[in-house]
């Protein structure tokens, strides 16, 4: 979610009257919505509120989001002029967009994205930042080639206590990080599903797109694609762009990822949510530090990520939260030399003073490329049930020739990268 | 053990029984039961990377594809396993699934990541046969592989009338990235999106003077601006000498898209004239370039551009000098800490705001030192702002600069200089700080020195040690500072500035006397002061300070986090008493919101027909006695039978709810929420639910109190029939948790009339039937812990249908439930003859 912007639209109020002095609708930021679910619909609230965006059009597979959006938004603006599209290409044809808010199931993430890129098109997109690792180097490379701005929905790194954990990390609190654990949410099972036919309002084709074709039912769609490892990548993947990141930007790990990587699941027996029940992903980085990654609660790992210097001291962060042992930790103030870290305090903000700065935004391409990586080598190594290793300068699995082929997952035709 | 299960363990080849073969049952893959597929799988895993042990695998796999019996599903899996294991072997079958148009995509999930000579052999073939979507997706599939052997076969598509099968092969070919392909993406006349990403994607992979020229070929107008600029990115990637004129030229052309993206260029460029070139033509740029360029040269990090960065500091358009702030602080460090102090001195407040961020985050010694510097010695208005700077770096070693700064003449500068020592001052200057606080004689530095002194006192620590200094000046200065020092005190606290403002409060003089209750009801922070404020509201003063007292004694109240609730309900009953207007009668009201229990409704529940207070009294109980949502915590309503009375008697006299004192309530999850009406003698209940039965129910229950014994009659007129056991009836429930204990008579539409129980709450239920059918009615006793069960066609002749002892507490709920037996669709049912007995 886009986090401080939201305050904005909740009282259209103030909106209005911020609206003294803000470019005519023709002269703001074109603005499309893609995916207009739950996450969706509350970015597309965030982008209302902002006074030099014009939301024009909106997209969703399913009509009745694509309808309760496009509501929204002549709402807002108390016109009709708001265009509602169930196919992405139809909105891209038009022509005219300045940016787009991508909220869709993971296996819709690279596609639309890299056809927007190549029209010149910014993104805010969704974490994580694509489905598998081979559509996340093809994103990251077109974003790069296009010189398009892209923000990822990590907002964690526009919040202050999230900052400062890491600035703290970064500039050495710890003395030399030894260990780090990551705890994120465990994933669900459904029971036995009754196949059917899609109701009138859902294009099921296009939902599938480029992942192979299953009968539809409704536990398949809206949010539970999330458990199924064919559309999403289970909570793994849902979180490790938020508390993954985190612990990337504290070590400077941006552009790199782990050496090395295994682990151990639980999974549904029944029904279709094939995604791990509960997990714990092991991965190791250069030097030897030992990154664990698990549903919260296994392992003793809490919520949030949590760094460990070599003397037993930690720092750990999660939403709302700051702590450290010793508490000192968090109170002396960093030197006049420290190192800052990237300064955000919105992230929808950020995003767009980048698209008129041409400045990297918070959370780029690269970044959240290298912040999914983890998960997807942890769902490797989950489903392999060996250690793999790789090499984060070519993106290549070590002498594992069966493992590299999961890097990429091949489309089901017309859709390709 | 079984045969399936030893031959895992042994890594032999099995000779499975048929029904236990996860293969043979694998091909009828339901797209749901993964038994066999898991089975499959994990054998796999096992194999660890063991080529023979995955060769068994494989060899398993290939006859469910060549099984025509086998299902869509089952074929699908077994290649989305070959895709991991698939050797030369699995090719064959493999290779006639490609032609068949349902089975294409599927085949390709195992043939494109295939490292065999054989499958790329299977998909060049193909590439010859296949047609239509099938085809789009081989080609997809060879472009993957980066087959380079398949451009020649590819060449032809680029303009193939099907523009989906011409945009696959323009992607494949860019990405295989053949010279041939070069040439030929080149040579299309028609240049749109797809044609320049496989020309960059190609020339990036080529690199060399191929590249290069590609690249210059889409720096031109006929590209669109998305092209030509990527192609600029080429050029500066791969250090053209011809990359910088190339941008310099494309950033003065008229499409905006274009001579922006080619001014971000400035960061990356490596010509070293690039800093000089773009500081030339900068002036003559427009404004959204302008940001674009200065920007760029802050991230290029090179210091020649300072002071382009500095100059436009004075820009007048907004984006420009805002980008210029960013890149002056980055690129200039302490050579720019005096022009961005200009600028926040004379700037808007954006300016203001922005110039703050990047000097608090300006990182150096050389840099603080130059911010400490300015803030002694520039203009006042700088001063102001550079002093906030000082507090976001935390700089402690300019207190004794800030504490001189804090006597000085002009009132800003030493206003300013007092909210920074408020942040910084440590605490054994706790006691200067007081002394200069007793010295001020201006009335907004002193109230700023007032307020720094009170966050200088919680660092002291102890109250009464950080109030001393305080109390001791307070004699020698004038009575109407004296009485301004008064708030400060109060906020200070402590047993020794209680004293003190009690006696103040009781003085004989009207101005101290309410300047020591103004500060005690506005700045008192613990409930210390209750009783003072208190004897004030009970006294004869005026009016106005006694109103003054009220309001500081109901936020001491509130905020009393460690008070119980018992106890806040009683201070607010003296205060409600005491009170002495209409007004403050009704922030009591609201004030006892925030005492979630009985005793608080039972007081609001006084008011409800009061002329004028019986709306905000309404208002304190329906909060009260429903659940409420506050900082996304729920507050589960006030329980007790006395609430429920309330509450239904508020709902029923707004005509919103049922009549007293029947309430609705959802039991467990019911989506959507259930719903109630009353029609003269006639009630309609219509609610969805998954069941009444297990150990959580989820229905609606429309209910009053009933205190021991007691017994409820109705006739169910009608039940929707949603589900054969869609139940709708009278019950007897310990509260409306979902797995309370209960007793419940209903009628359903096909399973009869049927006794619902569950005897101990969280446990299980059980129940028994007899043939009914609506209309019916239906009837529930409770005698001690008895609960019986009977039913009549006609109200006059009742049959027994069971009775069990069911523990539950003294006071029960006793009403109609329905439940549709569908979670997310409502059934309707239509009760009438309600009786409740006692």
């Amino acid at each position: 979610m886009l986090r401080g912007a939201s305050a904005l639209a909740l009282v259209p109020t103030v909106v209005r009257a911020q609206e003294t002095g803000r470019p005519k609708p023709s002269e703001r930021l074109q603005a499309a919505m893609v995916g207009c679910g739950g996450q969706g619909m509350g970015n597309l609230r965030s982008f209302l509120g902002q006074p030099e965006v014009q939301v024009v059009a909106v997209c969703d597979v399913d009509r009745k989001h694509a309808a309760d959006a496009k509501a929204a938004v002549d709402k807002r603006y108390g016109n009709a002029d708001c265009a509602a599209y169930t196919d992405f290409r139809e909105l891209l044809d038009r022509g005219g967009i300045d940016i787009m808010m991508t909220a869709l199931p993971d296996h819709w993430h690279a596609i639309p994205a890299i056809r927007a890129v190549r029209q010149g098109i910014d993104i805010y997109g969704e974490k994580p930042f694509t489905h598998t690792l081979a559509e996340g180097r093809a994103l990251a490379d077109t974003v790069r080639e296009y010189g398009r701005i892209w923000q990822t929905g990590s907002w964690q790194r526009s919040q202050a206590n999230f900052r400062t954990a890491c600035e703290l990390v970064r500039n050495g609190r710890l003395g030399k990080v030894v260990r780090i654990e990551i705890g994120l949410p465990a994933g669900s099972k459904c029971g036995p599903v009754k196949f059917g036919e899609p109701p009138a309002e859902l294009d099921y084709d296009l939902w599938l797109g480029p992942s192979p074709s299953t009968p539809y039912c409704r536990e398949r769609v809206h949010y539970n694609w999330r458990h199924q490892l064919i559309y999403g990548g289970g909570k793994l993947m849902d979180w490790i762009g938020h508390h993954g990141d985190i612990a990337h930007w504290g070590m400077g790990w941006d552009e790199t990822g782990p050496v090395a990587v295994e682990a151990t699941a639980t999974w549904p027996e029944g029904g279709i949510y094939d995604a791990p029940l509960t997990y714990h992903i092991q991965a190791t980085y250069e030097g030897g530090v030992e990154m664990h990654i698990a549903n919260s609660g296994n392992q003793k790992i809490r919520s949030g990520t949590v760094w460990y210097g070599e003397n037993g001291n930690w720092i750990w962060v999660d939403r709302g939260r700051l702590e450290a042992s010793p508490q000192t930790l968090l109170t002396e103030p960093l030197d006049a030399d420290a190192v800052r870290l990237y300064y955000s305090t919105n992230h929808l903000r950020n995003f767009l003073e980048c698209v008129k700065t041409r400045q990297p935004a918070i959370t780029p391409a690269e970044t959240a490329h290298r912040s999914a990586s983890i998960g997807h080598l942890g769902n490797i190594a989950l489903r392999l049930g060996r250690k793999i290793r790789w090499n984060p300068a070519t993106e290549e699995i070590l002498d594992d020739p069966s493992a590299s082929r999961l890097l990429a997952t091949p489309q089901r035709a017309p859709w390709h990268l | 053990m079984k045969p399936a299960i030893l031959a895992l363990c042994l890594g032999i080849p099995a000779l499975w029984a048929a029904d236990d073969d996860p293969y043979e049952q694998l091909k009828g893959f339901d797209s749901q039961n993964r038994t066999a597929l898991n089975a499959v799988v994990a054998q796999v895993r096992a194999a660890n990377g063991d080529a023979a042990k995955l060769a068994e695998v494989e060899t398993r796999l290939v006859p469910v594809l060549h099984d025509a019996a086998a299902t869509l599903a089952a074929k699908q899996e077994a290649c989305r396993i070959l895709l991991e294991i698939g050797t030369g072997r699995c090719v064959p079958a493999l290779a006639a699934m490609l032609s068949d148009p349902k089975l294409a995509d599927v085949a390709r999930y195992a043939l494109e990541r295939n490292a065999d000579p054989a499958a790329g052999d299977a998909l060049l073939a193909a590439l010859g046969t296949a047609k239509g979507a099938a085809l789009s997706g081989i080609v997809n599939s060879v472009g993957n592989r980066r087959d380079a052997r398949a451009v020649p076969a590819l060449l032809p598509l680029l303009t193939d009338p099907d523009a989906t099968l011409a945009e696959a092969a323009i992607v494949a070919v860019g990405r295989i990235g053949a010279p041939e392909g070069l040439a030929a993406l080149t040579k299309l006349t028609v240049r749109g999106p797809a044609v320049c990403q496989a020309v960059v994607m190609c020339a990036e992979r080529l690199g060399g003077k191929a590249a290069e020229d590609a690249y210059l070929l889409l720096c031109d107008p006929s590209v669109p601006g998305t092209g030509w600029a990527a192609a600029l990115r080429g050029l500066a990637a791969m250090k053209s000498s011809k990359a910088l004129e190339q941008t310099i030229r494309a950033v003065q052309v008229e499409d905006p898209y274009l001579r922006r993206n080619a001014a971000r260029l400035a960061a990356t460029l490596p010509d070293p004239a690039t800093v000089a070139r773009f500081t030339a033509i900068c002036p003559g740029l427009p404004a959204d370039v302008q940001v674009v360029v200065v920007a760029a040269l802050a991230d290029r990090g090179d210091k020649a551009a300072a002071p382009l960065a500095i100059e436009l500091l004075t820009a007048t358009d907004t984006g420009v000098r805002q980008a210029a702030i960013r890149a002056a602080a980055t690129l200039g460090g302490a050579s720019a800490v005096a022009p961005l102090g200009e600028l926040a001195g004379r700037g808007d407040r954006g300016d203001k705001q922005l110039v703050r961020e990047v000097l608090g985050r300006m990182p150096g010694k050389d840099a603080a030192a130059k911010i400490l510097e300015q803030s002694q010695k520039a203009a006042p208005a700088v001063r102001i702002e550079l002093m906030q700077v000082l507090v976001d770096r935390e700089m402690r070693e300019a207190v004794p600069s800030l504490m001189a700064a804090a006597k000085e003449t002009d009132t800003g500068v030493a206003t300013a200089a007092w909210k920074a020592l408020a942040r910084l001052a440590p605490p054994e200057r706790h006691d200067a700080l007081v002394g200069m606080l007793l010295a001020a004689t201006d009335d907004d530095v002193r109230a700023a020195a007032g307020d720094a002194v009170v966050e200088s006192a919680r660092r002291v620590g102890n109250r009464d040690k950080a109030s001393a200094a305080l109390l001791a000046g307070l004699a020698g200065v004038p009575a109407a500072a004296r009485q301004q020092l008064l708030g400060p005190l109060a906020a200070i606290g402590g047993p020794k500035a209680l004293a003190e403002l009690t006696r103040a409060a009781g003085s004989a003089d009207a101005e101290e006397k309410r300047a020591a209750i103004k500060a005690i009801a506005d700045q008192w922070q613990d409930s210390s002061a209750l009783e003072v404020l208190m004897g004030v509201v009970k006294s004869d003063a005026p009016t106005g300070m006694r109103v003054l007292a009220l309001r500081g004694y109901l936020r001491l109240v509130s905020q009393d986090g460690a008070m119980k609730a018992d106890d806040k309900v009683a201070r607010l009953a003296e205060a409600m008493a005491s009170a002495p207007r209409l007004e403050e009668k009704k922030q009591v009201l609201s004030a006892l919101r925030d005492c979630r229990c009985e005793a608080a409704v039972a007081i609001a529940a006084r008011y409800l027909d009061d002329a004028e207070l019986g709306q905000d009294a309404g208002d304190a109980v329906v909060y009260l006695a429903t659940a409420q949502r506050r900082d996304n915590q729920r507050l589960p309503a006030v329980k007790g039978s006395a609430a429920r009375l309330a509450l239904s008697t508020v709902l029923s006299k707004r005509g919103k709810g049922l009549p007293a004192p029947w309430l609705g309530d959802e039991v467990g999850d019911v989506n959507p929420p259930g719903t109630a009406a009353f029609d003269g003698g006639k009630i309609t209940i219509k609610a969805a639910g998954a069941d009444i039965w297990g150990a959580a129910d989820g229905c609606y229950f429309v209910s009053q109190p009933l205190t021991g014994d007691g017994s409820i009659t109705a006739r169910v007129v009608s039940v929707e029939a949603v589900n054969e056991w869609t139940k709708a009836g009278v019950m007897v429930r310990d509260g409306v948790n979902a797995d309370a204990a209960h007793g419940m008579m209903c009628i359903t539409p096909a399973n009869g009339g049927s006794f619902q129980r569950r005897p101990a709450a969280k446990g299980e239920s059980t129940c028994n039937q007899l043939p009914a059918k609506a209309p019916y009615w239906v009837k529930i006793e409770r005698k001690g812990d008895v609960v019986t069960a009977s039913m009549s066609e006609d109200g006059q002749a009742w049959t027994k249908v069971g009775e069990e002892t069911i523990k539950m507490g003294r006071e029960v709920l006793v009403g109609l439930a329905v439940t549709s037996h569908d979670a997310g669709r409502p059934a309707e049912a239509v009760f009438d003859s309600v009786l409740v007995s006692r």
